[in-house]
């Protein structure tokens, strides 16, 4: 069936080590089906967050380092996978949230920076050089 | 010779990427033979910037288990762009 807004599979991975500064909870995921997942064009970095994108700016991966410091609910997350439990669901969803909202934050700030370049681009703005 | 372990996004952010796992190791292996890996986070973790073959440049970030095991933690390609 046709859709005007297909859904955009999204595949989230909770990933927890433990080692001896305590336990360590890496966030990630897919925008897209992993295995079929289009070629990483670019890559952004924000702290502990890596996006990239493919060619055209549309998110392919995103991963959180150490990201059970965010706050109490991927706090909780690590800890459930430290004692073999899965994550919750609630926490999951929050989880995904999360790295929805800092995707659409770096990419804005992708397009800003860019809007900026584009406008400074211009002759009158040019120093000729030898 | 360390015994390298994965975690399952660093492993499937790899394969999306293409990469040889085998080779990607190697590299590390390599990296940190020669003590060119620099401290990233809190935590005792690594990471080091290697050539893949003609793939380009990709970023491996590693820390250890408790058994002292390097464990790969983030794979992505190396890129200097903050947003």
């Amino acid at each position: 069936m046709f859709q005007l807004n297909p859904p955009i599979p999204f595949k989230l991975n909770l990933d927890h080590t433990a080692t001896a500064a305590g336990d360590v909870l890496d966030v990630s995921g897919f925008f897209g089906i992993p295995g079929k997942m289009p070629a990483v064009a670019e890559t952004f970095r924000r702290g502990k967050i890596v996006l990239t994108v493919d060619h055209a700016g549309a998110p392919v991966f995103i991963s959180i380092s150490e990201a059970d410091e965010i706050d109490a609910t991927f706090k909780a997350a690590c800890n459930d996978l430290a004692q073999k439990r899965e994550a919750s669901a609630a926490a999951r969803e929050h989880i995904v949230r999360y790295l929805v909202e800092q995707a659409r934050s770096m990419l804005e700030t992708v397009e800003r920076k860019r809007a900026e370049t584009l406008d400074k681009l211009r002759f009158e703005n040019l120093q000729m050089v030898s | 010779m360390p015994q390298f372990t994965w975690n399952r996004s660093a492993e499937d952010a790899a394969l999306s990427l293409s990469l040889n796992l085998d080779d990607v190791e190697g590299l590390l292996k390599q990296r940190m033979a020669d003590n060119a890996c620099e401290p990233y986070g809190v935590r005792g973790r690594l990471r080091t910037a290697v050539k893949i073959g003609n793939r380009g440049r990709f970023v491996i970030e590693f820390g250890r288990d408790l058994a002292g095991r390097p464990v790969i933690q983030q794979v992505y390609p190396d890129s200097d762009s903050e947003a």
